[in-house]
């Protein structure tokens, strides 16, 4: 069969002394800063994506994918021991675990995390080598017009299927879009809000757009008054579940990651949204859903499978539309571009090994982790201790030192600087800075798509609605967007993203 | 007026934003259709923005919202890391690592509050030690230690 010859050359090439190395190696960095409180997968992504610069684009993107793995075991390592989320996604993780770990059952609980994420992990590779060929066959058929209506419809469903205000939501994306158009304008050679500068003509520095959202903006919010230790956790006994944990915890994994799947192949979906939608589903259907709240190892398992799972299938319209469903995804297409990828249906047959080695590698990825995560997790329990006092300066420096070493220049420190002033303001605002991210990554794609269908239709807008499968994205576009107006879809959205 | 409301306070950004970006956009061209010039886009996401942002002001000025207050800005936090950016950015490549790294580190620390000498300190030389092995030695950076040092 073809998709076991294309998973042969793909862990072919993932094998390699070089990949397996730097795989193990970004997993090891992903946990470790995804450990410290407050320090989500996006700021360590953005925080380390210049040591992955000098790399092979198929490494650096292995690298990547490992630090991204990584990033999220340790925030549900952080959520369980301290009841911190790291990251949106272990938001839920919390609730349980951290109840399981004050029952003494705190190593039980990172074990399930830890199995039940390998589980859905391992499905989740395995969906996307099966299922992209099929999707990236369907999008080599997309005209420029189906490309700019599918990002419409992936921007807004990403906006509706996150938590948070709507309307803030696609005013960041619509100043992600407008940051994305800065610099010189290919096709008629105009320089766009440059000021004059030099500087910028090349366009916004994404990684310089990245760190100063998620790192330096984040540091500002919560430097203040961070001498204070974080309270210490308790001894780990025993990383074994007991028989009846086990017993309750398989078919919620098997839940988890079949949703996850599921929900992830949405745009906007994801890990949050398949985490939250999971643990609803275990606490509706369980027998006696008093126990949830109160150390339920159903409510670590399904969350965290379908969290797993959920960020594996993202992968999939990634890497075979273009299209960022959430903020990582987005992180990862700037990674790409950096490496002069296109991220698209043609990745696979023009770059058929960064494909196929990408995807072996996640596996090979979250079976590290395991074994990282599972003996380590006395090295973790005490990164955790760290005050952020002696957090902040160190990201500061790696950050501003790894800026520089992106083209040897200070300006995108500078630069920044600037965003990390900019996140803070609208963080005031109580604005997130994802949205503005995704915005900025299909900036540049739409406006091209827009430009190209225009084009071909000799001017004629109305492209977008003639032709058949446009009309459907665009019409699935301004569904989503009226039902989110109407009070009772609103309030059931709310109620999903209510926190329990 | 709410100046007090996120919502509103955030939707009059968007509306500057939007608006401000359009204008400017306008001198870039706006083409025809069936050859968009290069202010189309930026005219029409510039615009969007500002309607976005107009119907937020109305919403924060209708909805008294206790819960969305405009979060307060820590002022000193925000100059001490952006000061320790720019320090970082102007000592780094003429004075060296081993100004840029502790100079930066000691003012970034003053945006916990009070500064503890102590701690401070031993942050300074961990970080430069730190920032040396990674980037200098590891990754082989091209970037003096002092003024004329390599």
């Amino acid at each position: 069969m073809d998709l076991f010859a294309n998973l042969a050359n793909g862990f072919s090439i993932a094998l390699t002394l070089q990949n397996v190395f730097l795989c193990f190696i970004g997993a090891l960095l992903g946990t470790a800063i995804g450990v410290l409180p407050g320090l989500g997968p996006l700021a360590t992504i953005a925080m380390l994506l210049p040591l992955t610069y000098a790399l092979e684009p198929v490494s650096a993107l292995i690298m990547l994918a490992g630090i991204y793995y990584g990033a999220q075991y340790g925030g549900s390592t952080t959520a369980i021991l301290v009841n911190l989320p790291g990251e949106s996604g272990s938001v839920v993780t919390c609730i349980d675990g951290h109840q399981m770990a004050r029952k003494g059952r705190a190593g039980s609980a990172l074990a399930i995390a830890a199995v039940g994420s390998f589980f859905a992990g391992t499905v989740g590779t395995l969906l996307i080598a099966a299922l992209s060929p099929y999707l990236a066959k369907v999008a080599l058929s997309f005209g420029p017009a189906e490309y700019f209506s599918l990002m419409v419809l992936g921007l807004i469903a990403a906006v509706i299927l996150a938590s948070g205000g709507v309307l803030k939501a696609v005013s960041m994306i619509l100043v992600g879009l407008l940051l994305g158009s800065v610099g010189i304008d290919v096709s008629s050679g105009v320089h766009r809000f440059t000021f004059g500068s030099f500087e910028l003509v090349d366009g916004l520095d994404f990684a310089a757009l990245a760190m100063g959202l998620f790192a330096f903006c984040d540091i500002m919010a919560n430097a203040r008054g961070s001498h204070a230790r974080q309270l210490a956790t308790g001894k780990i006994a025993s990383l074994w579940p007991s028989r009846d944990e086990f017993r309750k915890a398989w078919p919620a994994v098997l839940r988890g990651t079949g949703l996850g799947s599921v929900l992830g192949l949405l745009p906007g979906g994801g890990a949050t949204l398949s985490s939250f939608a999971s643990y609803m589903i275990e606490k509706k259907i369980a027998r006696d859903p008093s126990e949830f709240g109160k150390g339920a190892p159903a409510g670590v398992a399904a969350p965290e499978a379908a969290n797993n799972a959920g960020a594996q299938s993202s992968f999939i319209p990634m890497l075979t539309l273009g299209i960022p469903s959430n903020g990582v995804m987005a992180m990862m297409i700037g990674a790409m571009m950096i490496h002069n990828i296109v991220p698209g249906p043609q990745i696979m047959t023009r770059n058929p090994d960064l494909f196929w080695g990408l995807v072996a590698s996640m596996w090979i990825g979250n079976a590290m982790l395991v074994i990282i995560n599972l003996p380590l997790i006395g090295l973790w329990v005490r990164f955790l201790q760290i005050p952020y006092f002696y957090l902040f300066p160190a990201i500061l420096i790696f950050s501003m030192v790894g800026l520089f070493s992106i083209e040897n220049s200070v300006t995108a420190i500078y630069m920044g600087a600037a965003f990390g002033l900019l996140g803070y303001v609208l963080n005031r605002l109580r604005c997130e800075p994802a949205p503005l991210l995704l915005g900025f990554i299909l900036g540049p794609m739409m406006e091209e798509y827009l430009r190209r269908a225009l084009l071909l239709s000799r001017g004629d807008p109305s492209v977008f609605v003639t032709r058949p499968l446009s009309a459907v994205l665009l019409a699935g576009a301004l569904v989503l967007l009226v039902t989110v107006i109407f009070p009772s879809v609103r309030k059931k959205r709310e109620e999903v993203f209510a926190e329990n | 007026m709410k100046f007090n409301n996120a919502e509103f306070v955030a939707g009059g950004v968007f509306v500057l934003i939007g608006a401000g970006a359009a204008i400017m956009a306008l001198g870039y061209g706006i083409g025809a259709p069936n050859r968009p010039g290069a202010g189309a886009f930026p005219v029409i996401v510039g615009l969007l923005l500002a309607c976005a942002g107009i119907a937020q002001m109305v919403k924060g000025y209708r909805l008294a919202d206790a819960g969305s207050a405009v979060l307060a800005f820590d002022l000193r936090a925000m100059a001490a890391i952006v000061a320790a950016l720019i320090f970082g950015g102007i000592t780094l490549t003429s004075l060296g690592v081993l100004v840029a790294v502790p100079g930066s580190v000691v003012i970034a620390c003053l945006a916990a509050g009070r500064l503890q000498l102590v701690p401070t300190l031993a942050l300074a030389a961990f970080l430069t030690a730190f920032a040396w092995l990674v980037f200098i030695v590891g990754l082989g950076l091209r970037l003096p230690l002092l003024p004329g040092v390599w």
